[in-house]
C-alpha cells in the first residue's frame, strides 16, 4: 500500500548519508538541544494554532462536541421535557387505584339500589293497572244501570 | 464471553488501546523510561563512540529529561481534567527527544542504519501523534 504511514515515512527519509550530509548531521548533532527545542516549539505552536482554530484536543474536553451539536441536543432535550411535563400533568389528573376501587364499590351499591327500585316500580305499575281496571269496570256498571 | 474474561479484555483494551494515540504513548513512555534508566546508571556511556548528539548535556541531565517526559506521558494517561493538555505537551517533548535520538544515530560514524531509520519513524510518529492529540485529543474525528 503506497499510502501506508510507515512507507511514506521511509520514502521521506534520506538514503545513506554522503560525507556532505554527515558534516551537516554532525553540526546538527552538536546543536541537538536547540534542534529538539525547535521541534518541540513548532509542535506546541501548531497545537495552539489548532486550538485557536476550533480544534480542542487540549484544554477543556467538553469542547470536543461542537456548539451546533450541543444546541441541537439542548433543543431536543427541551422538547422532551415539555412532553414529559404534559404527560406528568395528565397522569396526575388520573384517578388513583384507591379512587378506582371506591368508584367500583359505589357502582356495585348503585346497581343493587337500581334492582330494588325496579322491583318497586313494577309493583306500583301493577297496582295502578288494577286501580285503572276497577275504575273502568265501575264506570261501565254505572253507565249500564237504568235511569 | 464469560463476564470475568470480558472484564479482563475490557481492562486491557482500556489500558493499552483507549484511543488511537495510546499505543504510541506507551511505546514512547516505556522506551524513554528505559533510555532514562540507561543514562542515569551508565555514567561513562558518552565516552563511547556513537553518542555525538548527546554530548550537549551530561548523561544525568539527559536521563532526567527523558525520565520527566516519560512521567508526563504516564500522567497524561491518567483520566483527569488536564489529561488532554498533558498528553499533548508530553508527546511534543517526546517528539523532540526522539528527534535527538534519531539525529544521534544518523550522525554517528558507527552507522546503525536500521536503528537510525527506526528511531526516525518513531520521531515522526511522535510528532504526528502530538498534532493528533492537539487537534482531537486522540479521538476519531
Amino acid at each position: 500500500m503506497t499510502d501506508s504511514p510507515l512507507l511514506l515515512a521511509a520514502a521521506l527519509m534520506p538514503a545513506t548519508p554522503t560525507p556532505q550530509d554527515l558534516s551537516l548531521l554532525a553540526w546538527l548533532a552538536q546543536q541537538s538541544v536547540p534542534f529538539a527545542l525547535a521541534i518541540v516549539g513548532v509542535l506546541l505552536i501548531l497545537g495552539l494554532i489548532l486550538k485557536a482554530s476550533g480544534f480542542s484536543g487540549i484544554g477543556k474536553t467538553s469542547k470536543l462536541v461542537d456548539d451546533d451539536k450541543i444546541a441541537a441536543i439542548a433543543e431536543n432535550l427541551g422538547a422532551i421535557e415539555k412532553r414529559l411535563g404534559t404527560v406528568e400533568h395528565d397522569v396526575s389528573q388520573r384517578a388513583t387505584r384507591d379512587e378506582m376501587h371506591r368508584l367500583e364499590l359505589s357502582f356495585t351499591r348503585m346497581e343493587g339500589r337500581f334492582e330494588s327500585l325496579s322491583a318497586t316500580t313494577q309493583a306500583t305499575a301493577n297496582a295502578v293497572s288494577r286501580i285503572e281496571e276497577y275504575m273502568y269496570s265501575a264506570a261501565l256498571r254505572i253507565k249500564e244501570q237504568p235511569r | 464471553m464469560p463476564p470475568v474474561r470480558a472484564r479482563i479484555a475490557a481492562a486491557i483494551a482500556q489500558l493499552l488501546f483507549a484511543d488511537h494515540a495510546r499505543p504510541v504513548e506507551w511505546l514512547s513512555a516505556l522506551s524513554l523510561a528505559w533510555c532514562a534508566q540507561l543514562f542515569l546508571t551508565t555514567h561513562q556511556l558518552f565516552t563511547r563512540a556513537g553518542y555525538s548528539a548527546f554530548l550537549y548535556l551530561p548523561p544525568r541531565v539527559w536521563g532526567l529529561v527523558f525520565g520527566v517526559v516519560a512521567l508526563v506521558h504516564l500522567a497524561g494517561m491518567w483520566p483527569g481534567r488536564a489529561a488532554g493538555t498533558l498528553r499533548f505537551v508530553g508527546m511534543a517533548f517526546a517528539a523532540g527527544a526522539w528527534s535527538v535520538i534519531a539525529l544521534n544515530f544518523w550522525s554517528s560514524d558507527s552507522g546503525a542504519p536500521f536503528v537510525s531509520r527506526l528511531t526516525t519513524v518513531v520521531a515522526m510518529a511522535a510528532a504526528a501523534t502530538a498534532l493528533y492529540l492537539g487537534a482531537l485529543g486522540g479521538r476519531r474525528p
